[in-house]
């Protein structure tokens, strides 16, 4: 139970993903070079460096965010092996954040290795996957864990540990997925901003009332297929759920992430028509014994050549609607309860692949509206701009996101991939 | 890092891309066997697209070449895979994936072309890992700076126009019918095409577009043409030039691979995903 004692030892065994990682990529890597020897152009080598320069203009809201600026290196280099029905990826990511302080992080962000048959293939390591089709939030997608300490939209993800077993038939494709490791999600740190006002403490976490974050038989099935116009997805996750509540403990100087129990089973849905997708995401969830329910349904419509130029112009409005507990309480408290998400598209069609995304959040239940821009332009033919910047400075007391009503940001990232 | 959300500018890139280097096998006829003076320009057409069956699969390194009035270069690198499939009703399935500029490396594009109804195409982002089902509506616009646009492409099917065959003219070694297409289609940018097909292979040589005034806008030539198996003709060489822009694009193509073994397998919307 909980005790003291128990959550020191729990911090010693919060990496043991490690202990998976490191062993796995070497037998992999042995076995390979046991069956065949490397050719050179069956190995890719290539990745990118980025520096990412993040401001965020009004004085911080909540004590120990002295800062204003945070610039962070980060290096992602990939190698990839490939021979006719197997496959060895490794991506390992370092985050170094230079200023104000200098720390530094290293992550596996891919590491896998997969075999591909005639209908089945079989993939176990460190992965990351995708399911869904809406734009603002990705409600399906649960498999792996988010980086919210690199952004709080959810984009960033943390491998997951898994073996997939996939299967083709004429109806599309199965996956069962067992995920043996649970991570914990990442979370800013008392000095940096994007947090609420007591920190997070990822290291007093909490595991379906464990502290010790235990191997675990975690599974998902997984559905996809199309037919005609219609992109269809079903899933059924067991295990535990991403998405943590964020209990205060110690008389409320810090939030301990508490991660409950989940069942869930969810649909995604596209129509893929002349110029507009409809599009539908929907899951039913039983987390720690509260039944409930989430949506994301809308559109993307596409302007094409507007003018008579080559700039094409997307607009993508989407409901959200999240049934889970205001108090976060039983379960993980949720921003986006009833909301409507108006985005717009600007690609400009050119050799340099330039593209403004401009994107708008109303909560329908009180007077919140967020905002968020990204800009992005090729530079050359190995450098890459990005501007990104987020706004909130309308957010009701009564909506979770007040706690960034003073975290309005921009962020410059330049890339240079090889 | 990384946090695109709708890639629609990399998406409207290969999609064209795919569209392009599609109509590469349309086109592509093996022997000549008409009486040409019989001919109708129809039929000419027909004959040119049709010729072309029983390949199977190829894959091939495509540069594209992207050159600005000034004289000024870009490039991108793909890898374009084909699968034949052997109904007439059912159109082929291509996969193009890029791999410069590095950036977008990796960023792969199913279609499957049908006859009547609209393709299907799906684009992988390998950032992400997402596969997104994409709108196939045809773009008269240009893109990416390229001079190619969708329609250009998409516009070698056959019925999409009225043909009328004009004076057959030499065009390099060969003689060449030349068809006058008119689009059938809505929401076209050219008033009508020319295109030239040669009367001993029916291969394309050379289109030739007129914007809707009737002003002659690009050039469209088929080069370095090579046989493969005895039978399938490939240009390694697809120029687009803009007349009243004086910007180009040119499709340069390594050696065609026929024996790759590539099955409908590795042309699924899960194998994008794996790929």
């Amino acid at each position: 139970m909980i005790t003291p004692e128990g959550r020191q030892q729990a911090e010693i065994g919060k990496e043991r993903w490690w202990r998976f990682a490191i062993p796995f990529a070497a037998a992999s890597t042995l076995l390979m070079l046991m069956t065949e020897p490397v050719i050179s152009n069956e190995l890719e080598l290539g990745g990118s460096i980025s520096l990412e320069y993040r401001h965020f203009p009004h004085r911080a809201q909540w004590q120990g965010q002295d800062n204003k600026t945070f610039t962070t290196l980060i290096f992602e280099p990939e190698m990839n092996w490939e021979r006719s029905d197997w496959r060895f990826f490794a991506m390992p990511s370092v985050r170094s954040k230079l200023k104000p302080e200098s720390t530094s992080e290293v992550e596996i962000s891919e590491l896998y290795f997969k075999w591909s048959g005639d209908q089945t293939y079989v993939q176990a390591g460190i992965i990351k996957i995708f399911w869904g089709v809406a734009e603002s939030r990705h409600l399906v997608d649960v498999i792996n864990q988010w980086d919210m300490s690199a952004d709080i939209d959810g984009e960033d993800k943390i491998g997951q540990a898994a073996l997939v077993i996939s299967r083709a038939t004429n109806i599309g494709n199965f996956d069962f997925l067992y995920l043996p490791v649970f991570r914990d999600r990442k979370f800013p740190t008392q000095q940096e901003r994007l947090r609420p006002s007591i920190s997070i403490r990822p290291s007093i976490a909490v595991y379906d009332g464990q502290y010790e974050n235990d191997w675990r038989n975690d599974f998902a099935i997984r559905y996809a297929g199309y037919f005609g116009s219609w992109d269809v997805g079903l899933h059924y996750f067991n295990g535990l759920g991403r998405d943590p509540r964020l209990i205060p403990i110690e008389e409320g100087v810090a939030l301990a992430p508490t991660y409950v129990k989940l069942r869930q089973m969810g649909i995604d849905l596209q129509y893929t028509g002349d110029k507009t997708l409809l599009k539908l995401e929907g899951v039913w969830r039983n987390e720690n014994g509260q039944e409930n329910v989430a949506l994301v349904t809308g559109l993307e419509h596409t302007l094409f050549g507007i003018g008579g130029g080559s700039t094409d112009i997307g607009l993508v409005i989407e409901y959200l609607y999240d049934g889970r507990r205001e108090d976060g309480i039983d379960v993980p408290i949720e921003p986006l309860d009833n909301d409507l998400f108006f985005g717009t598209r600007f690609a400009v069609n050119d050799v340099q692949d330039t593209a403004l995304l401009v994107g708008f959040m109303k909560d329908l239940s009180n007077s919140s509206l967020i905002g968020a821009f990204e800009f992005e332009r090729r530079i050359g033919s190995r450098w890459k701009l990005e501007i990104e910047g987020r706004w909130f400075d309308d957010v009701s007391d009564a909506d979770p996101l007040t706690v960034y009503q003073d975290d309005s940001n921009i962020t410059t990232r330049l890339a240079w991939y090889f | 890092m990384r946090n695109h959300k709708w890639h629609k500018s990399i998406l409207t890139t290969s999609a064209a891309l795919s569209v392009i280097l599609f109509s590469i096998s349309a086109k592509a006829g093996s022997e000549s066997e008409f009486d040409t003076s019989q001919i109708s320009g129809f039929e000419i057409a027909a004959k040119s697209d049709r010729s072309d069956r029983g390949f199977g699969s190829s894959e091939v390194e495509v540069r594209m070449i992207l050159k600005n009035a000034a004289g000024k270069e870009t490039e991108r690198r793909l890898l374009l895979s084909t699968y034949e499939v052997p109904s007439e009703e059912i159109g082929d399935k291509t996969l193009v994936k890029f791999t410069e500029p590095k950036d977008i490396r990796d960023t792969a594009l199913l279609s499957f072309a049908h006859i009547l109804e609209p393709d299907h195409q799906w684009l992988f982002l390998p950032s992400v890992k997402r596969v997104k089902r994409i709108s196939t509506a045809n773009k008269s616009g240009p893109f990416v700076g390229s001079e190619f646009s969708f329609e250009d492409m998409t516009g070698q099917e056959l019925n999409k126009y009225d043909y009328k065959q004009l004076e057959s003219a030499a065009c390099g070694e060969f003689q060449c019918f030349r068809l006058e297409r008119t689009p059938r289609y809505e929401g076209s940018a050219y008033s009508s095409q020319i295109a030239w097909v040669d009367s001993e292979h029916y291969q394309i040589r050379k289109v030739e577009y007129f914007d809707r005034k009737g002003d002659p806008l690009k050039v469209l030539r088929y080069e370095d043409f090579k046989l493969y198996h005895g039978k399938f003709w490939r240009p390694h060489s697809m120029k687009m030039e803009n007349l009243q822009t004086g910007k180009s694009t040119e499709l340069v193509f390594d050696q065609f691979n026929f024996d790759r073994g590539l099955d409908e397998k590795d042309f699924t919307k899960s194998s994008l995903a794996q790929s």
